[in-house]
């Protein structure tokens, strides 16, 4: 064969069984099959790492460890770069959507050099760059460190009232603010039964500014409000300490000279926190297209126009992004830098986009394609298949059962692929949207074809939402249904649900919300009237953020699975003679290797950022001691049942343990039939994480009635057939009496829910109004609406 | 003098290559403590005369450490907790809740608890901003309090530029008062061209404005007159039977201090030394156990050296 191929020969990776593949050169091919049959095995962990590896062993900064080759040979290999949505976000917390394609540094260097100086601050000495770069300690402003915000606690407010009691100050009974009374009385001998004016002045002023003893009410409450942010507590809820802007540089966190340059007569920070578009359209209007500068950033700001990231500002932290929004921000770094002959590997980049935004990205990655590139992407989206030049389909399922590849061609033939368990719902469109109707007539809980009944007095209503771009938006969501909320990237959808109805209901059901990670990163409290909530017994937002905090979390630990099978383990008649404990099998507890802390790999620096994992000598790349190791349940360690899949899991605990089998059954439901046990948490999608979470859920309230679920694009990473699966499951949920809120961007999903609502009708500032709601049917023939004509009956 | 001495330092900065040192002494106490001692080395390199000025950069901050020991003896201020506040009325205004609790001795130990970064190689990133801002006191009033007074060592410009204000205040003139009450006493030639520079908001820091400039040389001394102020801690404040400072400050600024065990008041304390340490090579080095004291100087570098292994040298040889 010619060179115009990338030919894998016998890949073996994971679940691979020795997969041959020729992918075309300048072409763009699409890699799909259901989760968990080794499309990524096959893209990522294959062409990626080889490609990669290749790359950087020729340019000498890599220093390699021969590892067992996961193949036979790949010919025809060019530099490869990734394009993916990174799972563990190790973005640096300040950086920023303008720092990391570097649009800050060259609007740092257009202020310096041609912005306009305010004569009050102009002492005549030349600007530099790094004074308009507020995490530079020579740009930052003094008072807030750059943050443009500042802590303060006013005085006046806090002391109106000279006859009350210090221990009354703030109405008594604050913990810690006793504490501090305890200590004031030590250091002076006034009690907090004490009267504010029976203090001497000096007395006063030490209680509350402080002096080298005593710590000083104003310092100590600042602080304290400082800490409290995003927490409940008295001193959050304070009026008399607030956060605002920086009074020296008025938000913008530079330095007065910085703070007053302005170009176009706006200051660095204004430019920052525009939407992309309106920047671009600034510029263009603004700037002459002569200067070099402005050419710059107007090449680099149309790129991301283009790849559909007009509603991000400058000032946006990228630890905020989606997994879609980070990756085309990584893709418009590589656009802006016109390589040719590059291998591109794509995860699922239509991820997060409405359908209007798809077909401009796949225009661009045509783009890409057309200037020379190779593209391959792992994408479920139909449009993108269609677009492709080549299909490579694995399967037939998922785990031990998939690995094959199923077919390898183009798309024509494609659909005639009988074994392609992606095929057939390409070839017959309706396939998808039949379940609902097929559930229904099928099914003793209800009659309605044409979708469930919506009751106007069951009905949660939001209304007054002004965060964001929002414009005081007021919404319906009938509940016993399923509701999909949609619009384009930017439009408001996460606002609304995320930022808006979750923390809403958090605050009035309480304890009986329950959002999987627990308290942390909670917002301030927002500014709306959310009624209905009488209508709920509970709520679960289940969201795609990591499962479990720690690096050793798994589906197993997450799932509870695991504190059950080490009871097992501690209960086997070898461990109970041993005095073994369920701890022993823990890597966190006495189980876990000393040398690699459970981890199985050791991490080397050799230099240059490059990491190499080395399997753990002394625990053999099991994590355990081999203590733990030698205790077998059935034949198998406790390494190896964690090595298993839910599926092969599922057939070993059958008959053992009734709610392990439970569990992993609903894990099989959600399309997680392939994941392993013990998948270190880094390696987990999003999509993954949340299926997990809902897994769990699901096991909990089996005759659960009256529970609100959220959820987040759930269908991140689902292949046609794991989505039907996915929509049976909710449509279960919902006919047993419960409610669904899903955002959304899939058609199918979204032509299978029974009410929507539309957020638009563009991103940024031209979103932030509901252009559309109603039934899928009703949204079809409703002109305002974008996604009704995507939309199927 | 010794011969073999002002060989090895010779060998040593031949070897390392150190072409910027531009004296090294080291001086010897005798078994009286009224004698002028000896020295043992006195070297002098790149054309430099026995009795020529060298920039002196931070060794300035022992020198003010002294003022304030001079000062509490006259009572000017009756402790090392006089608030900061008093004397510098842009810290009684309440800018940030904790300007109040900061004190003179926070001052002299570097733990006012503002903000400050040094950046690499201590080049000082954030005097720019200050510099250009037109009132540094003001500047510095702003800056964010992001430690409690007295909770964390952090050597800074800022603390120093308040210490010259404040004493500037309290003192008359900062400038007139070293020369009146230390650099006379000590002999250390002294007048209007060496007075250090005032910003034009009226700040002494006689680092001044640049780095080379000739307004930073004003502030310079000669190696004998280093000498002559190591000389003064180790005799406990007395110099040629005069107390200059009492013997209990010159103790205590020589001591640790409580968040530094390696710093006291604005001198440098170590296992059986201490001293003042200016950027590139300026030193006093104290070692009361053998009596003696070395003294090097350097013309600075950007990588600012401090040239360690040549004090090493010198005191091994003791």
């Amino acid at each position: 064969m010619s060179k115009n191929y990338i030919e894998i020969k016998n890949a073996r990776i994971h679940n691979l069984r020795n997969v041959n593949v020729s992918i075309p050169k300048n072409k763009l091919t699409v890699i799909t099959g259901v989760s968990g049959s080794g499309k990524s095995s096959l893209a990522f962990d294959t062409l990626y790492e080889e490609g990669k590896r290749r790359y950087l062993m020729f340019s000498g900064t890599q220093f390699m460890v021969d590892s067992v080759p996961s193949f036979d040979s790949i010919i025809g290999l060019s530099p490869t770069v990734a394009v993916e949505q990174r799972i563990i976000r190790q973005a640096n917390p300040r950086s920023t959507v303008g720092t990391r394609v570097k649009i800050s540094a060259l609007l740092a260097a257009l202020l310096a050099s041609q912005g306009q100086r305010d004569p009050a601050y102009d002492d005549g000495i030349p600007l530099d760059i790094s004074m308009f770069q507020k995490n530079s300690p020579r740009g930052m402003c003094v008072k807030c460190m750059g943050n443009g915000t500042v802590f303060t606690a006013v005085e006046e407010e806090i002391f109106t009232d000279y006859t009350v009691s210090l221990q009354d100050l703030f109405g008594g009974e604050q913990s810690l603010y006793k504490h501090l009374l305890r200590k004031f009385q030590y250091l002076t001998g006034i009690t907090p039964q004490q009267c504010l004016n029976e203090l001497t002045p000096e007395q006063l002023d030490c209680f509350k500014y402080g002096d080298s003893e005593f710590e000083g009410l104003l310092p100590w409450l600042t602080d304290k409000f400082r800490w409290s942010q995003g927490k409940h507590n008295w001193v959050s809820r304070l009026t008399c300490v607030r956060q605002m802007p920086c009074p020296k540089c008025g938000g913008t966190g530079l330095g007065l000279q910085a703070s007053h340059t302005t170009f176009g007569g706006k200051n660095i920070a204004q430019l920052e926190d525009m939407y992309l578009r309106e920047l671009l359209d600034f510029f263009r209007e603004q700037g002459d297209a002569r200067n070099p500068l402005v050419k710059e950033i107007i090449t680099k700001l149309s790129c991301m126009v283009d790849v559909g990231l007009h509603h991000l500002s400058l000032s946006r932290p990228v630890p905020s992004l989606s997994g879609g929004e980070i990756q085309r921000l990584f893709l418009a770094g590589y656009l802006i830098a016109e390589m040719d002959s590059m291998i591109f590997v794509f995860d699922e980049p239509t991820i997060g986009l409405h359908e209007i935004e798809k077909e401009n990205l796949i225009r661009i990655i045509r783009r890409l394609v057309d200037t020379g590139n190779t593209v391959v992407a792992v994408e479920h989206d139909e449009n993108f298949m269609r677009e492709a030049d080549y299909i490579i389909d694995m399967g037939p399922e998922a785990g031990t059962r998939g690995g094959i590849k199923i077919y390898e061609g183009g798309f024509a033939d494609f659909l005639r692929c009988a074994e392609s368990k992606t095929a057939p719902y390409l070839a017959q469109k309706d396939l998808l949207c039949g379940i609902k109707k097929d559930n229904m007539q099928n099914d003793a809980f209800g009659s309605n074809t044409a979708g469930r009944p919506l009751l106007p007095v069951k009905m949660l209503t939001l209304s007054g939402v002004r965060l964001h771009n929002l414009r005081n938006v007021t919404v319906q969501l009938p509940l016993g249904v399923m509701v999909g909320v949609c619009g384009v990237s930017g439009s408001g959808k996460s606002s609304l649900i995320s930022d808006t109805l979750v923390p809403k209901l958090k605050e009035l059901l309480k304890a009986k919300c329950v959002t999987g990670d627990g308290e942390e990163d909670e917002k301030v409290v927002v500014d709306a009237v959310l009624t209905g909530t009488e209508h709920l017994r509970h709520c679960y937002v289940i969201d795609q953020r990591p499962i479990g905090r720690s690096r050793t979390s798994c589906p197993a630990t997450y799932t509870g699975i695991f504190d059950r099978v080490r009871v097992m383990f501690a209960d086997t008649p070898q461990a109970r003679a041993l005095g073994y404990t369920p701890g022993l099998f823990s890597v966190n507890s006495e189980g876990g290797c000393p040398r690699c802390k459970g981890d199985g790999v050791l991490h080397y620096h050799v230099g240059f950022g490059n990491f190499v994992d080395v399997t753990c000598e002394d625990c053999g790349g099991s994590g355990y001691i081999p203590e733990a190791m030698e205790i077998t349940l059935e034949g198998r360690n406790i390494r190896e049942i964690l090595e298993m899949s839910v599926e092969e899991a599922a057939d070993f605990f059958d008959g053992k343990d009734k709610m392990i089998c439970n569990m992993l059954h609903v894990l099989k439901r959600v399309g997680m039939g392939y994941i392993r046990l013990g998948q270190a948490t880094p390696t987990i999608s999003g999509g993954e994480s949340q299926r997990i979470k809902l897994a769990k859920e699901l096991s909990k309230g089996k005759n659960a009635k009256g529970s609100l679920y959220i959820l987040d694009e759930p269908t991140t990473g689902l292949s046609f057939y794991d989505n039907e699966r996915l929509l049976k499951l909710l449509n279960e949920l919902v006919d047993c009496g419960n409610s669904i809120i899903v955002t959304e961007h899939d058609p199918y999903i979204l032509s299978n829910c029974d009410y929507l609502v539309e957020m638009g009708p563009g991103g940024g500032c031209e979103g932030g109004c509901v252009i559309a709601s109603g039934t899928p049917a009703q949204l079809k023939s409703n002109p305002d609406s974008m996604i009704g004509r995507y939309l199927y009956n | 003098m010794t011969e073999q001495y002002t060989m090895e330092i010779n060998a040593l900065t031949q070897k390392k290559r150190y072409r910027q040192i531009n004296r090294v002494l080291i001086w010897q106490a005798d078994a009286s403590p009224w004698g002028d001692g000896r020295f043992l080395a006195d070297c002098c390199y790149n054309g430099f005369g026995p009795a020529d000025r060298n920039v002196i950069k931070s060794v300035a901050k022992s020198i003010m450490s002294v003022c304030v020991g001079i000062s509490l003896d006259q009572g000017i201020f009756k402790s090392l907790d006089e608030p900061v506040y008093r004397f510098i009325p842009e810290f009684a205004e309440g800018r940030d809740p904790r300007h109040r609790q900061i004190t003179l001795a926070h001052l002299l130990t570097m733990t006012s608890g503002i903000y400050w970064n040094g950046g690499i190689h201590y080049h000082c990133p954030m005097m720019t901003q200050m510099r250009r801002s037109g009132d540094w006191i003001s500047h510095i009033a702003d800056c964010a309090v992001t430690d409690a007074p007295g909770a964390r060592y952090n050597y800074k410009e800022w603390d120093i530029l308040l210490l010259a204000r404040l004493l500037d205040h309290a003192c008359g003139d900062l400038y007139d008062f070293i020369t009146d009450h230390l650099y006379k006493p000590l002999d250390i030639v002294c007048g209007e061209e060496y007075r250090w520079y005032k910003s034009p908001c009226g700040v002494y820091y006689s680092v001044a404005e640049g780095d080379q400039g000739a307004e930073e040389h004003r502030s310079s001394l000669s190696a004998y007159d280093l000498l002559k102020i190591g000389r003064l801690f180790l005799q406990d404040g007395i110099y040629q039977d005069r107390q200059i400072v009492s013997a209990s400050y010159c103790r205590q600024a020589a001591a640790p201090s409580r968040r530094n065990p390696g710093y006291g008041f604005l001198w440098w304390v170590g296992q059986d030394w201490y001293g003042c340490r200016g950027f590139g090579g300026q030193s006093v080095t104290v070692l009361p156990g053998k009596n003696a004291i070395i003294i090097t100087q350097a013309t600075p570098t950007a990588r600012g050296m401090a040239y360690d292994d040549v004090i090493q040298t010198c005191a091994n040889l003791l």
